[in-house]
């Protein structure tokens, strides 16, 4: 038998599988009609060995071509991937993330490299003369300054506060995540943009704290304080784990080690984008507010007890766990 | 699960082979930077026109508070464009449907949500120094993979058209017979790749470009049958291909072995 008359007697099973996956594809599993599947399964396993046939006795190129994209677009509908799962996400934000945080260097390196040069940039602003004015620049303080100096809430307007709302979103929830996409440098961008946030934002904090305009300033800031300053530690840490797994590869490859620690520092730096929407939320609406600085700091403490029940509950679970497991156990010993 | 292997063929050319677990392998041609560049363009055009659509109609209908919803818009559009398009349309945006380009898995299975954000996320890395760092991690990946890719364990590959499957036919015409190729002749798999790339080229040439390319192949059976030499190659490849591939439809001067030659041109059958 000539190429040219198997070509020819299986070009009607070739078009026929064709159709069929373009008929299929899209169509979740269970809305498939059993013979359909059936059908397709058979002429996808003799369209496998055409391939091969025509591998080994050498088609035209064209045909061989149609036939490996055939072949590719059959095994990608059988061997099927997960898009999203919305049922795992609450395990995945309230299970594995918190715990992931809590176990993580890397996390609470970022973390503890923040506070530091905050702290640090704070105090030297508070305490040095020029400090301030040499990081952040002259222009950008005045500015500051004049935000501040009139009370919060003064002209805040149910467009601006809307407005404003977006605008944090898309600056900070940005930044945070571009700060988790430069980890992928050994994790060295992270760390550059959370050390140049933590200096400036640093520096700002102490010149405003140190000016007259302090009551208004600290008043605007403390609400939304825990969850953004979180979040800025937390999408930094998310990018050093990026870039961590390429130089500690555990002994795989740097591609393997690195796709493999990809995912879960992709979930850290989600979960930083919640904490940043959540920020932007408290920035843009209650922050403005023209209330006493008792209620705003009583905001920052909600927040603050908040975020360490959200990170000790994997704790909380599997204590709990743990005890009706031994209570369990207690009641089949007792029953024996 | 799906395994692959890279041999000689694949580091050479844009191709990626893949072993399914049916033990066929199957090729996926990969996609190169600039189809890529262009695709992303594309895109980009595309966020900033419904960015700059929702602020035109939202400034109409709702007037100034708008501005924080093309806040979020843009937000959303430019972090989860690529990651949600390419989750819901099976590895495609609109750049890349335009351009027939697919994000598919390392082992050429469709990509998730996890490595569609992922590689998403990382297009920012990617764009550092005006893309500088996606071209030097393309260029020292034998699978064309910028950082994203590498991360996400993506490839990009070049959508088949899915058409023409038909078998070129050779063209006979009165100048050669069957009986010029020895009955034992049997085509090996190489010679036979050989001819039907040929083929599938030749209604591209001019005749004497046709006989250029196909005298270095067709003079190796010239000398071992003692062929007369001023036998045209490309009618000798055409009369292997159809001894070996596909039947040559019948015209004008050809035969069938064993058929009356024509008279006019005894010399150049080789009984």
């Amino acid at each position: 038998m000539k190429i040219a008359d198997v070509i020819a007697t299986r070009q009607k099973d070739w078009k026929d599988l064709e159709s069929e996956i373009h008929k299929i594809r899209g169509k979740s599993i269970r809305r498939i009609q059993p013979e359909e599947l059936l059908d397709f399964g058979r002429r996808y396993r003799a369209i496998c060995s055409d391939l091969s046939l025509a591998l080994s006795m050498g088609f035209p190129p064209e045909t061989t071509r149609y036939l490996h994209q055939l072949v590719a677009d059959g095994h990608a509908l059988i061997y099927r991937s997960q898009t999203f799962r919305i049922r795992d996400w609450g395990k995945v934000l309230f299970l594995d993330v918190p715990a992931r945080i809590v176990n993580e260097p890397c996390t609470w390196i970022a973390m503890a490299v923040f506070w530091g040069l905050f702290l640090g940039s704070m105090l030297g602003a508070i305490f040095l003369d020029n400090f301030s004015a040499e990081v952040v620049g002259e222009s950008t303080l005045t500015q500051m300054e004049s935000m501040y100096s009139e009370p919060i809430g003064f002209r805040s307007t149910e467009d601006s506060r809307s407005m404003m709302t977006g605008f944090y979103v898309f600056n900070n929830a940005g930044i945070g995540l571009q700060c988790f996409a430069y980890g992928i440098f050994f994790g060295v961008g992270s760390l550059f943009v959370l050390a140049f946030n933590a200096i400036f934002l640093g520096a700002i904090f102490g010149h405003m704290l140190s000016s007259p305009q302090a009551g208004n300033f600290v008043n605007f800031v403390t609400s939304h304080g825990p969850f953004e300053l979180t979040a800025v530690a937390l999408s930094a840490g998310a990018g050093l784990k990026l870039g961590w797994s390429i130089i500690d590869t555990s002994g795989w490859s740097r591609g393997d080690s690195l796709r493999r620690n990809a995912s879960e520092a992709l979930e850290l730096a989600l979960t930083a984008s919640v904490l940043f929407i959540l920020a932007a939320m408290i920035e843009g609406n209650f922050s403005p507010m023209p209330l006493p600085y008792e209620i705003k700091a009583a905001m920052a403490i909600i927040c603050t007890i908040l975020l360490l029940m959200w990170l000790s509950m994997p704790w909380y679970l599997s204590n709990r766990k743990r005890r009706s497991l031994s209570s369990k156990s207690r009641e089949v010993s007792d029953a024996a | 699960m799906a395994s692959s292997v890279s041999d000689a063929r694949s580091s050479i050319d844009t191709v990626r082979v893949i072993i399914t677990p049916e033990n066929v392998r199957f090729d996926y041609r990969l996609a190169g930077p600039t189809r890529r560049l262009i695709a992303m363009v594309i895109d980009y055009a595309f966020i900033l026109m419904i960015v700059f659509g929702i602020l035109w109609i939202s400034s109409l209908l709702i007037g100034e508070g708008s501005l924080g919803l093309v806040f979020i818009a843009f937000f959303i559009l430019q972090w989860g464009y690529a990651g949600l398009m390419e989750t819901f349309c099976n590895g495609q945006t609109l750049g890349k449907m335009a351009m027939r380009l697919r994000v598919v898995s390392e082992n050429g299975l469709p990509i998730n949500s996890q490595q569609a954000f992922l590689r998403g996320f990382l297009r920012t890395a990617d764009l550092l120094l005006g893309g500088s760092t996606a071209s030097v991690s393309m260029m020292f990946s034998p699978m064309f993979q910028r950082l994203g890719d590498r991360a996400a364990g993506t490839i990009v590959v070049i959508e088949q058209k899915s058409g023409e499957i038909e078998t070129p036919a050779a063209v006979l015409t009165e100048k050669v017979s069957l009986l010029m190729v020895p009955a034992s002749f049997r085509a090996d798999r190489d010679l036979i790749e050989g001819l039907t790339l040929y083929m599938a080229r030749r209604n591209k040439l001019s005749p004497a470009r046709r006989r250029e390319i196909a005298y270095w192949l067709a003079r190796h059976f010239i000398r071992n049958w003692s062929l007369p030499t001023n036998t045209d190659p490309d009618q000798l490849l055409c009369l292997l291909y159809s001894r070996s591939v596909a039947e040559a439809p019948r015209s004008k001067g050809y035969r069938l072995k064993g058929e009356p030659v024509n008279q006019a041109r005894p010399k150049e059958v080789v009984a």
